[in-house]
């Protein structure tokens, strides 16, 4: 095998610039050369560019990343106000997996609630915005409807659903004991409450539904005209068109639901404080008491960056599988085009 | 000369630099303290030294933020801080900040940790430890020693309440303890003695009161009226007087084992566990109260006896609570609420000398007549005088309940995790309450996770 010659190999940054530029190396290699120098008026506009999305950055640094790692600092610590910090290692991770019941109560509560809230609220979502893509009368008052819930304040929900779920007044109730069944506890009943909040979870897939509604409206109509020409039905053009090029909005409110679940906090923290007992004890909400009740700083901040990591390694297995069921049109038409 | 520009990564890399050097500055630790002097054992009385001599009057205006759940309390103390500053000639003004009872602790912290804390401040119960053990409070004694401020009128197991480690860091302003309120309408009507006539008949025991409690029970659904309100299983405030008053505990002597779970104990949940067929259920909470008119007998704080005269639809009058029928015991909870100064105040002789001015007996005094709060200054319990004052029913009750409550209460321990360990009692009691689990198992469970809490916890064991 014959050894090109050193020199005439394109040089580390030359390559480097042709990955981040996706041109062939080729092409590349023939661009000409950027002034070291840049004129100013392209300083300027740079200067302005960061000018203008300073702002953001700065919240981004102060308010996001900044926190973040003062959380990841402070998660190795044993903090208390007014207090020198003490370093303890791996201590609150430790306690954390080995001595406390509450985090583990707090993780398979929280878990629980996203198996259910996730995959139900996808499929109603879809429902939905089925529903609101047919030609129904007053149909834009019908969606309006059902996407208000996303716009309420959580408390204020919290407080509308406390008195739906009320055992003796509650409309859920009174509905039941009108067909002849006595309803339960709801929220006072430790076998009903996180069933409670997964049932309300389902009252809140406005934004979805919506998601759903642009990617139905999206979908080329041609498709469904040579299904039919071609003698599919309707389960048919349903399974093999609609869901195929709905699949990446379905792909994103899978993504946005898994985080949100397990970010869940307003609706327990109004209206169960974590009870009757520990059964609605979810994952932030423990945090939140951690840090704000019991004033343990650091070991909330543990608590915090093992949410943190639960959360990414989900989000990282779901966007690694979406190749085998996510259906991007552009993607496959620059597949066939190569 | 070539020109080097800042690229977008430096300038993501300088940001997040910058930023974290401003958190890891901010978190660093505090300078060392000067330790604090001890509250020494026995006060000596001593005279006051008038404000003049010891802080100089602000030639510029000065705002004093005062920090306190209790809203009812913003205007007696706006005013308050009107007529300390006329009769000083002082350009202050004193604003009152209420701040919800849940959300106290961590705005206090907050504020604090930005270096932006209130004046003066409040504290009571959980509240206190917390913010006692980090450190939200200026040591008082050095203002108390240089004034020479006299604190023997004040009980001294109320200072060792505002005490966190042999330092005193709030003065008491209050002391509160719970009535056992009744329809004076329901046991007329019943045609049962009231709780009140039991008491000074020697004979108001746990017993006599869940008699009445079945008698005034009645009716059913919606329109159910219950007998007593549920005893308050799940506040600490409500019912850990009962352990003590049936020779109970919460710890041993040493805070090495929680007795939770001892028989004492077991005898006082298992009292109220069975007024339940009484009481309304967790289902009831929002709809059966007192104040709906469907409960007939409750426990609340003293201060409602004139706070809730609007709010609740019958002729009600007060008792103490059932003493233990073992021990013929009655034992009081210790609730001095006080107030202190902030940790890093701008103000704080400005503070210090208001804080005087609201403990003189005259403040104090203008104080209870508006809402009740009963005064910490034990030379105010000597009659009933100040009681004749109120707009209630059978003053001179109210005032013989606070003078025994002044014989026997009793602090709830000071411990840094104090609520965390009452979350894990509310969590199996909460569950044994609706027959989840059965009391003893659900008592051995909250022994264990106390007996966890222990191994961690911060104690400053000299609470009464």
């Amino acid at each position: 095998m014959t050894q090109m010659p050193t020199s005439n190999l394109p040089n580390r940054k030359v390559r480097r610039e042709a990955k981040a530029s996706r041109l062939p190396l080729r092409l590349a290699l023939d661009r000409p050369k950027r002034n070291p120098t840049r004129s100013s008026l392209s300083r300027r506009e740079a200067i302005f560019g960061y000018l203008f999305i300073s702002p953001w950055l700065v919240k981004l640094v102060v308010f996001t990343i900044g926190p973040m790692l003062a959380t990841f600092v402070l998660s190795f610590t044993h903090f208390k106000l007014g207090s020198p910090i003490r370093f303890v290692g791996l201590d609150n991770f430790a306690r954390m997996l080995t001595a406390d019941p509450s985090f583990w109560d707090a993780l398979k509560v929280t878990v629980t609630y996203a198996a259910f809230a996730v995959p139900g609220g996808l499929v109603l979502a879809l429902l939905a915005a089925l529903l609101m893509n047919q030609n129904l009368f007053l149909v834009k008052v019908w969606r309006t409807i059902y996407y208000l819930p996303a716009v309420v304040s959580g408390v204020a929900v919290s407080l509308l659903w406390i008195w739906i779920f009320h055992p003796e007044f509650g409309l859920i109730n009174t509905a039941l004991c009108f067909v002849g069944i006595e309803g339960p506890g709801w929220l006072v009943d430790p076998d009903w409450a996180l069933p409670a909040l997964i049932l309300m979870s389902f009252w809140a897939i406005g934004n979805a539904m919506v998601i759903n509604l642009a990617g139905l409206q999206s979908v080329p109509t041609e498709l469904y005209e040579s299904a039919s020409i071609d003698g599919a039905n309707s389960w048919q053009k349903f399974w093999r068109i609609t869901l195929p090029m709905l699949s990446p909005m379905l792909f994103f409110n899978l993504v946005m639901g898994v985080i949100n679940t397990f970010q869940y906090f307003t609706n327990a923290f109004v209206m169960t404080q974590g009870g009757p007992g520990r059964a609605t004890l979810f994952y932030n909400l423990y945090l939140f008491m951690t840090a704000f009740r019991y004033y343990k700083f650091s070991y909330a901040a543990a608590l915090a960056w093992v949410m943190f990591l639960i959360i990414l390694l989900i989000t990282l297995t779901i966007f690694k599988s979406s190749p085998y069921w996510v259906y991007y049109e552009a993607t496959r038409q620059q597949r066939k085009k190569r | 000369m070539e020109i080097k520009k800042l690229s977008r990564r430096q300038f993501l890399a300088l940001s997040a630099a910058t930023a974290t050097g401003t958190v890891l500055a901010a978190c660093a630790p505090a300078p060392e303290e000067t330790p604090a002097e001890e509250v020494p054992a026995e006060a000596t009385p001593a005279e006051e030294v008038p404000a003049e001599a010891t802080a100089p009057p602000p030639t510029e205006a000065v705002t004093l933020h005062f920090w306190h759940w209790d809203n009812y309390l913003q205007e007696p103390y706006n005013k308050e801080g009107e007529i300390w500053a006329e009769e000083n000639d002082l350009n202050v003004t004193v604003s009152f900040e209420p701040i919800p009872w849940e959300e106290y602790s961590q705005k206090m912290l907050a504020a604090l940790a930005g270096g932006t804390p209130p004046d003066l401040c409040g504290g009571a119960g959980e509240h206190q430890v917390s913010l006692g053990a980090n450190g939200a409070f200026e040591p008082l004694m050095p203002f108390i020693e240089r004034d020479n401020y006299d604190l023997s009128d004040f009980h001294p197991r109320t200072l060792k309440q505002n005490t966190w480690m042999g330092t005193l860091v709030s003065l008491p302003y209050g002391t509160d303890c719970h009535y056992w309120y009744y329809s004076l309408e329901a046991f007329q009507e019943a045609g049962l003695k009231t709780p009140t006539e039991y008491w000074r008949e020697g004979k108001w025991t746990w017993d006599v009161a869940m008699d009445l409690a079945e008698k005034l029970t009645k009716g059913s659904g919606a329109d159910k009226q219950f007998g007593v309100a549920d005893p308050g299983v799940q506040s600490y405030y409500r019912f850990v007087p009962y352990i003590w008053q049936n020779g109970g505990d919460l710890f041993d002597d040493a805070y090495t084992k929680a007795l939770i779970n001892e028989d004492p104990s077991v005898e006082a949940f298992q009292w109220a566990f069975n007024m339940r067929p009484f009481a309304p259920g967790p289902q009831d909470e929002q709809t059966a109260t007192y104040r709906s008119g469907r409960v007939m007998q409750w426990v609340n704080w003293d201060i409602y006896y004139v706070l809730d005269r609007e709010n609740v639809p019958f002729d009600y009058r007060a008792a103490p609570t059932p003493a233990s029928p073992t021990t013929g015991e009655r034992v009081f909870i210790g609730d001095a609420c006080s107030f202190g100064i902030g940790k890093g105040s701008e103000h704080q002789d400005l503070a210090w000398e208001f804080l005087k001015f609201t403990l003189t007996p005259e403040s104090l005094t203008r104080l209870f007549v508006i809402t009740c709060q009963p005064p910490s200054r034990m030379s105010m319990f000597e009659d009933d005088t100040i009681w004749q004052m109120l707009d209630v029913p059978e003053p001179e009750v109210s005032w013989q309940i606070e003078v025994e409550r002044w014989k026997n209460f009793r602090n709830l321990p000071k411990m840094d995790n104090w609520l965390e360990m009452w979350k894990a009692e509310q969590e199996e009691i909460s569950l044994a309450w609706v027959d989840e689990q059965p009391l003893e198992l659900a008592l051995d469970k909250v022994a264990d996770r106390w007996n966890e809490l222990l191994v961690v916890a911060e104690i400053d064991p000299d609470a009464n």
